[in-house]
């Protein structure tokens, strides 16, 4: 991240903040207007998930050819929403990473060349920060804050202490929660994308098939996921061998529960031990029945306060970025013309500055 | 009347299809900055940085200029997508026209140029796309005389004349045809010599084949290495927008030549 700051980007207090983002760091490309971090004026986003379907999954290549061609349609039709003019623009911000290298090359490329144009300031911006972020679209965040991020590309228990500073307690060792649901929905041979069948089918069984839960060492916030992910493949495998009729619904619920188990304790056990104010449950996981219950219901039993975006901000959205680039923008916290896709951007890099003592 | 539709203005010309980062700006017949950088692969880094200094150093504000044209390929997929992508967001926040120009094409031009054939020639442009494949085409030049007779200044505006569209093809049996194609024409209708340009070194051995296949001399088949140039692209670019065969910023596209190999893969085994 290369940070640069000049007279003009200074934050004067009191003047509204417009900031477009573009998110392409995947398979849909989204272009935001987000007004002082938390209002969304346009939030637009191109979905290819109709196109990926019929792979089964997403293709790369497929899926920054996309991005190439709405991605001026989009820019042109959130400004024209907004009610804005371009040069009403505080910023551009955009996802640097993680991400699809080439897709994320796309956006990159577009918000540097519509900065450029604008002579606008550009905002390079984590991915993960901004579903985290996505939060501030809905409420005040209060810190220190534990924040679950669930999604097809990350499992991670991200803590708070302020503002913009992020520390990864613990991620995933293998696969990410997302992406367990895909390959397991497959082998219970539901269509991509698989996660929302198994959840449905999850919680429509009355039986679970017992699973195992994967704990790792004691007071470990890390996940791993192929263990479960492989005992289904067998279990699956072995109706199929002895002519059985797969329990679909039992093996979806007995997964699920696993899952959502382990989940739900690391995140309270992480609320409690740094006497976090809040739980932010967010990335497109958190669509997920039966863990928004599961979570919702332990959080109340514990008056934990907790926070979950409506679904539009949870799935892959600009208006997130441009949620996660405000709170750098405040601080004149802004990147050059220089930055490119970062497919493993590491979100503690991506804190703010820390705060000079009172 | 001058005898050439000369373009007016001022344009900014790019190009990343290949190993070099290509950015110029043009008024009119004057190539004013001209970077053709390979130092460094990575174009998206660099891209906007560069061409930030190159209007700076022409003494151009970015809102004065009167068009971009762009080399939309066929080349690196990502490579391609860095330039165009760059270029129609410009093109769409600035309201220029933009011109899509092959980058093969200009890649010839630029091949030509350097190696300074008279007569009649066949330029066959080569971008290396892997397992014995080549993005190519066929053009053909035709200029007269003896080569102290023309000056520099007149060989910038020679044009290229397109026998063949952009492709993927297996640079072997591209070859072979191309040798049908000489064979197949009156002997006064036949190239003087033949020129394959561009990253001609892993299909050397290939494309030399020509020569034994038409009967023409080793001194008229040629190789010459180059890289896509941006000059090139500003001037093809420059005829294009002389002539409003423009793009629309927002269709405007890279030029792959072929589907994904996912999409190929679906067509073949449908699920
Ligand atoms: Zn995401």
């Amino acid at each position: 991240m290369n940070n640069a700051s000049t007279e003009q980007e200074q934050h004067v207090p009191g003047k509204d903040v417009h900031i477009l983002a573009v998110e392409t760091s995947c398979d849909e490309t989204s272009v935001a207007i987000v007004k002082n971090g938390r209002e969304v004026l346009v939030n637009l986003v191109a979905s290819q998930i109709e196109t990926h379907k019929a792979f089964g999954g997403v293709v790369p290549e497929v899926a920054s050819r996309q991005h190439v061609e709405c991605i001026t349609l989009l820019l042109e039709q959130a400004i024209a929403e907004s009610g804005l003019q371009p040069d009403d623009l505080d910023a551009i911000a955009v996802t640097e990473g993680p991400g699809l290298v080439g897709a994320l090359l796309v956006g990159i490329m577009a918000a540097k060349a519509f900065a450029f144009a604008l002579d606008k300031p550009l905002i390079g911006t984590h991915h993960i920060a901004g579903h985290i972020y996505a939060n501030r679209l809905i409420e005040d965040v209060q810190y220190p804050a534990i924040a679950l991020v669930v999604s097809g590309g990350h499992t991670e228990i991200v803590r708070m202490e302020s503002e913009g500073r992020f520390e990864v307690m613990g991620q995933t060792r293998d696969d990410a929660v997302g992406e367990a649901y895909d390959k397991v929905a497959r082998a219970l041979g539901f269509p991509y994308p698989g996660g929302p069948h198994v959840d449905k089918a999850a919680q429509a069984s009355e039986s679970a098939v017992p699973l195992p839960r994967v704990w790792l060492e004691e007071g470990s916030y890390d996940f791993s996921l192929s263990g479960l992910k492989s005992a289904v493949l067998n279990l699956v495998n072995q109706s199929r061998m002895k002519g059985e009729e797969v329990d679909k619904g039992g093996i979806a619920r007995g997964f699920q529960e696993s899952v959502v188990e382990v989940l739900v304790a690391k995140a309270i056990r992480a609320v409690h031990e740094f006497g976090a104010k809040q739980l932010l449950l967010c990335g497109g996981v958190a669509a997920n029945g039966g863990l928004r219950s599961a979570l919702t219901a332990r959080c109340a039993a514990e008056s934990i306060p907790l926070l979950i975006p409506p679904m539009k901000y949870c799935t892959d959205n600009a208006a997130m970025i441009g949620a996660a680039a405000y709170i750098k923008w405040i601080r004149g916290e802004v990147s050059d013309l220089y930055i490119k896709g970062e497919p493993g951007m590491s979100l503690e890099g991506w804190s703010v500055e820390a705060a000079a003592a009172p | 009347m001058e005898k050439h539709n000369r373009p007016q203005g001022r344009i900014l010309a790019l190009d990343t299809s290949s190993a070099a980062q290509a950015v110029a700006v043009l008024d009119g017949a004057d190539v004013l900055v001209e970077s053709n950088n390979l130092a460094e692969r990575n174009h998206s880094v660099n891209l906007l940085p560069e061409i930030e200094r190159v209007l700076h150093e022409s003494g151009t504000n970015k809102r004065e200029l009167n068009g971009i044209a762009v080399g939309v390929g066929p080349g690196s997929y990502t490579g391609v997508r860095i330039a165009v992508t760059t270029a129609k967001t410009l093109a769409w926040a600035l309201k220029l026209p933009v011109a899509a120009v092959s980058s093969l094409e200009a890649q010839a031009a630029s091949g030509f140029e350097t190696a300074v054939l008279r007569g009649r020639t066949w330029i066959i442009p080569l971008v290396d796309a892997r397992r014995g494949q080549a993005y190519t085409a066929l053009f053909e030049a035709n200029v007269p005389g003896e080569k102290e007779s023309v000056s520099d200044a007149s060989l910038s505006d020679f044009s290229l004349h397109r026998l063949a569209e952009d492709a993927i093809l297996l640079t072997g049996e591209w070859t072979a045809k191309l040798a049908e194609r000489f064979k197949a024409l009156a002997p006064s209708e036949r190239p003087d010599h033949i020129l394959f340009t561009g990253e001609t070194v892993k299909h050397a051995e290939t494309v030399l084949a020509i020569a034994e296949l038409t009967g023409l001399s080793s001194e008229q088949v040629r190789l010459q290495d180059c890289v896509t140039e941006a000059r090139w692209i500003g001037r093809i670019g420059q005829r294009k927008l002389a002539a409003g065969d423009t793009a629309e910023a927002h269709s405007l596209l890279p030029n792959y030549t072929q589907v994904t190999e996912a999409e190929a893969n679906l067509l073949r085994n449908p699920q």
